[in-house]
């Protein structure tokens, strides 16, 4: 049976056709190709002939010939569309015409960089011409270093190397800044909120250095659809952008599906399992062989079906080892030999979670099926967008989960196919970030008085780091005087980079099977958890917490375990307050991840066939936090004639929605990514000792987000009830205050009217009580409190 | 001293009489030529820093550079006073040192020199100070003294070898602070300290490259302790190998770590090897095997080799490997293949050369045949 038969039978079979919610036709696109533009140098064209390459597809003529006017450019085009060539053209071309011109390559993973780089070296192996591209990482040994900083032509490498060891050491690196002629920047919409932050302020420290050196590179970037990659990448960059985004690339007919799972218990409102729904979709692709890719949302997700999909192999008289699983945790070298297998046909189905969701080259297959949203719309795009063919039919589907996100979707599909993909916000200007950068510039330079870096020099943030001995005023140029290295002591990324290995100890010669992050390790390798690696099940012995290390035995059993993660806050200090009608306040905050206990579930049914309770030390992660205590009139009516006091279920209802609206809107003020703030709400906060809602920072020490949400509260009340009421739904929707399924029939009801009360306050815009007076004031603390979190 | 916009210079001298160490300075800068570098005028460096991380965010406040001068040892201070006064102090220091054709530092290799070529690049001069000819004298330090001390930092070696004691000294890692404190105050009286923590540092740099050179030209007439086995290294690697390899003889005479002891004997087996002394490598080995420090079967699969490739005796050879065989407890797998490996062949040599006897032609075909038996 073919993909069209297939999808033909989905539609006309009651049984299935019932559960599609929507189902979207997007027609076939033809390729819009371009001759060799004039200024490309005759032995790059042969080359590419050579390759296969006869002509340009529009968008990489449109690329190149701007890159040749001297604009900067960012590609905006679908997976497969040959957007690599964007970059390797002017690129090589440049090079050839000028063999001292050297190039950056940015990507934000590893595994990104390895694939570009062997498409670029094919390239230049075509043209026979000398060359040199080298990856500089942290693998990279020592020996090879010197010889890269001398004499590599394209040195690719990640923004987090290039703030520690390349920008820290310029001098080292005279070649390369003295001849640096373009800087790539792939994945941009990776560098959204406190990374991308960081990103653009490595950026401006990468154009000073440049500067110093007489070089003014142009900066290509490519980025997946996202809302706004123009405006993104101008502010990343810190220059005007010329936006390529009309594709030249071809591509077949492609069918979206949205499948709903049918209800299984009407009581409850508790729809059939999505995993099994995605096994049964996938049972007539795999039997006939056509290349498909499931994502699961989470780790688990995409190892259940694995399990699943090799088993409908064998089912099928397939041979299983066709069937892979691929997500974080995976050895790179394992995740390698899967890529290659997808690209040449011998692996025909793939169960992944959105480790894959990046540009890895994994060739394109024709089916994609998504067990449950995604979180974005961006990154659902993204993983549909892996289902593609250049001529053929493709096909997406989206199957449903209960939650109420993935539910509101099934309802209104065209809040997806209308709505255009988010906006990646950063915040450069961020005092904190800022402020780090800063230090690390200076380190590298000293800044002149009148130096402009992004916008201007914060003369406020450099005469505190003054006053802190960090730098030092000549009277014309701040120098750095520190005894520290201060680049070491800044994450771009913020979150942990610890891990905890997983030691097979079935055979009498233990063996390294994979890793964990140390944030999920709790949930996924504690005592007797069912670790499931390359779809071989494995008992978890023991877990040693303070060496990071899990022991564990393969076995065969049909279970799986599902942990459970309780999340609380307490709060350290109260850094500032203010009472007002809606008394609110920021501080210091410790959130405790607890795993309370773990259920056995049985495969295929999801039958509960026990439990048991998990003994690990909570996780904690300090933090800062911003809380708001319900208005007193609301939580507790000051007289008979009022309302009655709510009853706790509905006060709950009304927590949910509140936080979830100022969650949601949140993120429009602090120029963040939804991402970095958490929330969690307490009927009786031992802290307030009242109904309190709390947005906290997800990355530890936080970067100033909570501050912002208390600095902001006035506007933040307004857009959130802005955000509620011209929502269009009835009783709440994930747009406004969350899924009616969360808040309740009467939460957004009550989370208007909390808000409402608030705004209708005459004391809603005198200054707070005892909130912080002057900006210096408030700049001093926030620069202070960073400084504590870096030491 | 000469005081600049923004920058001093402060000269010192010492009389060639002055003895600081062992020896007097004239003795010393005398002495230190065998160590080298090569070149014909030599200068000492050093430096104080804001920091001992590196990177371009580190200064060099205070470069000092001492030289022969007509009777004295002359020592150059230039200290930055002002940061933005740099480029002017480093073009009359790098106007100093192209007076010179060689550099003598303590640890410059990782840290001064590639420092001072960073800042010379920051005030936009070209400078190739890290290709000039030079000797780090903590190399050498290391090699002499690290296993005898436990260390080699300059503090050490002053305290140990060179018997000075500092007066007045503050510890190298407070300096950076003294002077952004400096720089914070203006107050010049916390830096006097650090001035005669650099010319001190100088003074022992000039006297322990002495003492390198002393010690490398007279190693049988040493006057401080020293590590026999390292200071054989460092001859042999200027070539003196029969200086070495009476430095070897002295290390083990005493020497109780096994794998310094089977390096020193190393050593020392390859001179008597190249300078054909079979008898003396027999005489070596055997003493290991008896010594019992280095593990019984390696002297005995030493003996093995000599019998085997400078005696040619595959019978002897045979016994010796058989007998290191029989002697390993526990030393690992592939010593055990390797001896096994090693007997095979022996075995295999030994028959060849009794059938190939008085018998002839016959008797190889009967080996030969043995040979592939084995093989199968």
């Amino acid at each position: 049976m073919t993909l069209l038969q297939l999808l033909d039978r989905l539609q006309s079979d009651p049984r299935l056709s019932s559960r599609i919610a929507a189902w979207k036709t997007i027609p076939a696109r033809p390729a819009n190709s371009s001759p060799f533009p004039d200024a490309v140098n005759r032995d790059l064209v042969r080359a590419l002939h050579h390759r296969g390459i006869e002509s340009l597809y529009t968008h990489q003529a449109e690329a190149f010939s701007a890159v040749h006017a001297g604009e900067h450019i960012v590609v905006v085009t679908p997976t497969a569309s040959g957007k690599t060539l964007c970059y390797n053209l002017p690129v090589l071309n440049r090079i050839l015409e000028e063999p001292d011109a050297r190039a950056l390559y940015l990507f934000p993973t590893k595994a990104l960089s390895a694939d570009q780089v062997d498409e670029l070296q094919q390239l230049v192996k075509a043209l026979n011409a000398d060359i040199k591209t080298f990856t500089y990482d942290g693998d990279t040994p020592a020996s090879a270093r010197r010889a890269i900083r001398a004499a590599g032509h394209v040195v690719v490498t990640n923004p987090d190397m290039l703030h520690t060891a390349i920008l820290p050491h310029h001098t080292k690196w005279l070649r390369l800044f003295e001849n640096l002629r373009y800087v790539i920047i792939d994945e941009l919409h990776q560098y959204r909120g406190v990374f991308g932050s960081h990103v653009a302020n490595v950026i401006r420290r990468l154009s000073r250095i440049c500067r110093f050196y007489g070089s003014d590179p142009q900066f290509i970037c490519t980025s997946a659809t996202i809302g706004n990659p123009k405006e993104h990448a101008q502010r990343l960059i810190g220059r005007p952008v010329t936006l390529v985004d009309r594709t030249g690339a071809p591509a077949g007919e492609k069918v979206i599906a949205f499948i709903n799972p049918p209800v299984v218990n009407r009581e409850l409102g508790i729809r059939a399992d999505t995993l099994m729904e995605v096994r049964d979709l996938a049972s007539e692709l795999i039997r006939n062989q056509i290349p498909t890719i499931t994502f699961g949302r989470s780790r688990l997700a995409a190892e259940l079906l694995t399990t699943y999909l090799k088993d409908l192999a064998t089912h099928h008289g397939r041979d299983p080892e066709t069937v892979r699983g691929y997500r974080a945790g995976y050895l790179p070298s394992e995740r390698r030999a899967i890529e290659r297998g997808l690209r040449e046909g011998e692996i025909r189905a793939v169960a992944a979670t959105n480790a894959l969701e990046l540009g890895i080259d994994i060739g394109q297959l024709s089916a994609a099926i998504l067990a449950g949203y995604p979180g974005t719309i961006a990154s659902t795009w993204q993983q549909m967008g892996r289902a593609g063919r250049t001529s053929e039919l493709a096909a997406a589907f989206l199957v449903a989960t209960s939650d109420p996100l993935d539910q509101y979707l099934m309802t209104h599909p065209e809040y997806f196919f209308d709505q255009s993909p988010e906006h990646a916000l950063i915040n450069p200007d961020n005092t904190l970030v800022l402020t780090s950068h800063l230090k690390c510039a200076v380190f590298e330079l000293p800044v002149d008085h009148d130096e402009p870096y992004g916008a201007s020099v914060q003369a406020e943030i450099m005469r505190h780091l003054q006053s802190q001995q960090i730098v030092h005023d000549d009277g014309r140029r701040w120098h750095y005087v520190a005894d520290r290295f201060p680049a070491e002591e800044i994450s771009l990324r913020s979150a942990s980079t610890e891990n905890v290995v997983i030691i097979d100890e079935t055979d009498p010669k233990p063996q390294v099977v994979g890793e964990v992050d140390l944030a999920s390790a709790p949930a996924l390798v504690h005592e007797h958890a069912i670790y499931m690696h390359l779809s071989q099940q494995y008992h978890v012995e023991r877990l040693d917490w303070e060496q990071r290390k899990a022991y564990v035995k393969r076995v065969e059993v049909d279970y799986y375990t599902d942990a459970e993660i309780a999340v609380g806050i307490d709060v350290l200090s109260e850094d500032a307050g203010a009472r007002g009608p809606f008394p609110r306040a920021h501080g210091d905050v410790v959130v405790t991840y607890r795993p309370t206990i773990f259920k056995k579930l049985k495969l295929f049914t999801q039958e509960n066939v026990g439990w048991g309770q998990i003994t690990l030390p909570e996780t904690t992660m300090h933090t800062t936090g911003a809380w708001w205590v319900l208005p007193e009139v609301i939580a507790r009516p000051a007289g008979p004639k009022q309302s009655p006091t709510w009853s706790n279920d509905r006060l709950q209802g009304a927590l949910a929605a509140l936080s979830h609206a100022l969650h949601n809107i949140a993120p429009l003020y602090l120029m963040c990514d939804p991402n970095d703030l958490g929330r969690v709400h307490e009927i009786r906060s031992p802290h307030t000792g009242r109904p309190t809602i709390y947005l906290y920072e997800r990355a530890p020490g936080g970067v100033g987000l909570a501050e912002r949400l208390f600095r902001f509260h006035d506007e933040l009340v307004k857009a959130a009830i802005d955000l509620v009421s011209n929502c269009g739904c009835e009783w709440g929707c994930p747009s406004c205050v969350g899924p009616v399924l969360e808040v309740g029939s009467s939460g957004k009801a009550d989370c208007l009217t909390i808000l409402s009360s608030v705004i209708a306050s005459p004391e809603m815009s005198r200054p707070s009580s005892r909130g912080p007076e002057g900006r210096g004031d408030l700049l001093a603390n926030e620069i202070a409190s960073s400084l504590r979190s870096s030491q | 001293m000469t005081t600049s916009d923004g920058f001093d210079i402060r000269t010192h001298s010492w009389p060639l009489d002055r003895v600081h160490g062992l020896r007097p300075l004239g003795d010393a800068l005398h002495l230190g030529r065998t160590a080298g570098p090569e070149g014909n005028s030599i200068a000492w460096l050093d430096t104080e820093t804001t920091g001992l991380a590196g990177g371009t965010g580190t200064y060099v406040f205070l470069i000092g550079i001492a030289a022969a001068g007509d009777g004295c040892v002359c020592l150059t201070q230039y200290f930055l006073r002002d940061l933005g006064a740099e480029p002017d102090m480093l073009e009359l220091v790098g106007d100093h040192l192209r007076r010179f054709d060689a550099l003598v530092t303590f640890n410059g290799t990782r840290f001064d020199l590639p420092l001072l070529q960073t800042r010379f690049l920051l005030c936009r001069m070209r400078a190739d100070i890290e290709a000039e000819s030079h000797l780090d004298v903590m190399n050498l330090a290391r090699r002499l003294w690290y296993r005898r001390l436990g260390g080699y930092s300059m503090a050490l070696l002053e305290q140990m070898i060179l018997k000075v004691e500092r007066f007045i000294d503050v510890p190298g890692w407070v300096i950076p602070s003294l002077y952004v404190q400096f720089l914070h105050t203006g107050d010049f009286d916390v830096l006097e300290p650090v001035f005669a923590h650099n010319a001190q540092d100088i003074l022992s740099l000039v006297a322990l490259h002495g003492l390198a050179g002393e010690l490398l030209a007279q190693p049988d007439r040493t006057p401080v302790l020293v590590d026999w086995f390292g200071l054989g290294r460092l001859l042999d690697v200027r070539g003196k190998v029969e200086a070495a390899a009476g430095c070897y003889r002295v290390a083990l005479e005493d020497e109780r770590d096994p794998s310094v002891r089977r390096r020193a004997a190393t050593a020392l087996a390859r001179h008597y090897r190249l300078t054909g002394q079979p008898e003396q490598l027999l005489d070596l080995w055997d003493h290991e095997a008896h010594t019992g420090i280095v593990p019984g079967w390696l002297a005995l699969e030493r003996l093995a080799m000599v019998w085997e490739w400078e005696l040619h005796d595959p019978r002897r050879a045979l016994a010796y490997t058989d007998h290191a065989i029989a002697s390993i407890n526990g030393d690992g797998d592939h010593c055990c293949a390797r001896l096994l490996h090693r007997r095979e062949r022996l075995l295999r040599k030994a028959t060849t050369r009794s059938l190939r006897g008085p018998e002839g032609a016959e008797a190889i075909s009967a080996s030969e045949e043995i040979a592939s038996l084995r093989s199968r």
